[in-house]
């Protein structure tokens, strides 16, 4: 499957990117008819590391890269904004 | 010597069983093939009571069940190194220490009259007549027991006495079966630097190794707890791979033996990062941890739409609401179907009574439902309230039948 980037035409505003996110969480995670939101906390929504893993191997398959393990604290993964905001800062040029 | 009631596996629906029955009054035994009583609890180190109560997305935990599953946890929250209930997702579990859950077990089956408890215990023989057991040969390494039963309760997990008994009972095939998990713990880990995200890094890095072939199958289907002793992480690797059975070895024998293999190879991997770098591996569980094994085909068998529709049944006799939790192999951790919030369903006492064999109740992992539906019955929260329901009926049968 092709990569895609946050600077790519898919996915060019993070609004995008949190739906990617979303949807997969709650397609591929979540219990069925109990969806997390964009905003919600991950972990008391019973994301565990496991589930976190199968989040960042989405991010991988999705965005061509791996999350460093550095960079994997609270800030950006406590929920699906944070996520996004974190792909989306990534794919600008610093 | 004879008794009302023989109880076969004293794990949380064994002593639940036990303890009822003795305290109705029936003359009880409990047979139990370690030398402590908890089953999966404290042999298996499970480390938190599940499916004790209600499912609900946010709130205090309620209990599910009055009786025997709820003294039990109010009791053990106040043992040394336990705590309140605390969220899982949507619902909450009950941390405790297994050597807790082994005293509390003693405590409660020695404050009981009627109630005989043989450990290191093993069933060997079961005599049976048309629908009915009548005598247990149980072999201790002291003595050889003859004990005559009204009634018997399988809490076995892997209904050996339904199986000695020559009567139905089913297994899934080896593929659909739930896999086994080995418990495992390590001290001198940073635990404080081992937050959502570093776990989930270093279950990445386990997978990666696990794909390059440096790890065995499996390797990073991993839980890593941080225990609330500094630097100690309970570790639980589930053992995904093992399909193979080759004539004359028993499928626990080469699943606890590539368990351990598999938990010290992981050990040393782990070694390799940062906060395990002084980690070293103390102890595993006394045994592997089995989620599914053989069961009992009962008057009726409970389904997954039972489950997750929270079906109501006239003969319902404890309250369930675990999430369909399965581990199966090829997946990363457990898949999880919920019920709605608030819903339970109920445990009917057909699925704890055997179909062909009249004086025998069953409880726990090796009660009467389908793969699926079991994998929210069996957890212990459940096993607890089921327990105490099968020790009810049995004494009640024994009751019937005219006492010795």
């Amino acid at each position: 499957m092709p990569t895609r980037t946050a600077q790519g035409p898919g996915f060019s505003q993070p609004d995008e990117i949190v739906d990617a996110l979303t949807t997969f969480i709650n397609t591929s995670i979540m219990a069925r008819g109990h969806p997390v939101e964009a905003d919600e906390d991950l972990e008391e929504a019973g994301i565990d590391s496991m589930a976190l893993l199968k989040i960042l191997l989405f991010i991988e398959a999705e965005f061509g890269f791996w999350m460093p393990d550095e960079d994997l604290v609270e800030e950006n993964t406590a929920s699906a904004r944070a996520l996004a905001n974190y792909i989306c800062h990534r794919g600008k040029p610093s | 010597m004879n008794y009302d009631v023989v109880v076969v596996g004293g794990g949380a629906a064994g002593l639940a069983a036990a303890v009822t029955a003795a305290d109705s009054g029936a003359r009880t035994a409990l047979v139990e093939r370690h030398g402590f009583l908890g089953g999966m609890a404290t042999a298996g180190m499970v480390g938190t009571i599940c499916g004790l109560y209600r499912t609900s997305a946010s709130g205090p935990p309620e209990p599910l069940n009055e009786g025997f599953a709820e003294t039990f946890a109010r009791r053990l929250m106040t043992a040394p190194g336990c705590g309140t209930p605390i969220r899982r997702g949507r619902t909450h579990v009950l941390p405790y220490t297994p050597f807790a859950f082994a005293c509390l077990a003693d405590d409660l089956a020695s404050s009981v009259r009627h109630l005989d408890v043989y450990l290191h215990a093993y069933l060997v023989r079961i005599e049976a007549r048309e629908r009915h057991i009548e005598t247990l040969r149980v072999a201790t390494s002291e003595r050889l027991l003859h004990l005559t039963a009204r009634a018997v309760v399988d809490t076995s997990g892997d209904a050996v006495v339904a199986w000695h008994a020559g009567t139905a009972t089913e297994t899934a095939p080896r593929p659909e079966r739930q896999l086994p998990s080995l418990v495992f713990v390590l001290q001198d880990v940073d635990s404080e630097v081992l937050g959502a995200g570093a776990r989930a890094a270093v279950l990445r890095a386990l997978l990666t190794a696990e794909q390059e072939g440096v790890l065995p199958k499996g390797a990073s289907n991993l839980t890593l707890g941080p225990s609330r002793q500094p630097g100690e992480v309970i570790c639980k690797l589930t053992l995904s791979g093992i399909t193979e059975e080759p004539a004359g070895r028993d499928f626990l024998t080469m699943a606890e033996q590539e368990g351990r293999k598999r938990v010290r190879a992981v050990t040393e991997f782990l070694r390799t990062r940062a906060p395990f770098a002084r980690a070293f591996l103390s102890h595993t569980a006394p045994q592997i941890g089995v989620r599914e094994s053989r069961r009992v085909i009962g008057r009726y068998q409970l389904t997954r739409e039972d489950v997750l529709t929270g079906r109501k049944f006239e003969d319902g006799v404890a309250h369930a609401g675990w999430p369909i939790e399965l581990w199966q192999d090829g997946c990363l951790g457990a898949s999880y179907e919920y019920l709605d919030d608030g819903e339970t369903y109920d445990i009917p006492l057909r699925c704890l009574q055997a179909r062909d064999v009249d004086n025998l109740f069953v409880a726990g992992r090796c009660m009467s439902a389908s793969h699926e539906a079991l994998g929210s019955a069996r957890v212990i929260g459940t096993c607890l309230a089921m327990g105490e329901a099968a020790g009810r009926a049995a004494a009640r049968h024994a009751g019937n039948e005219g006492r010795p």
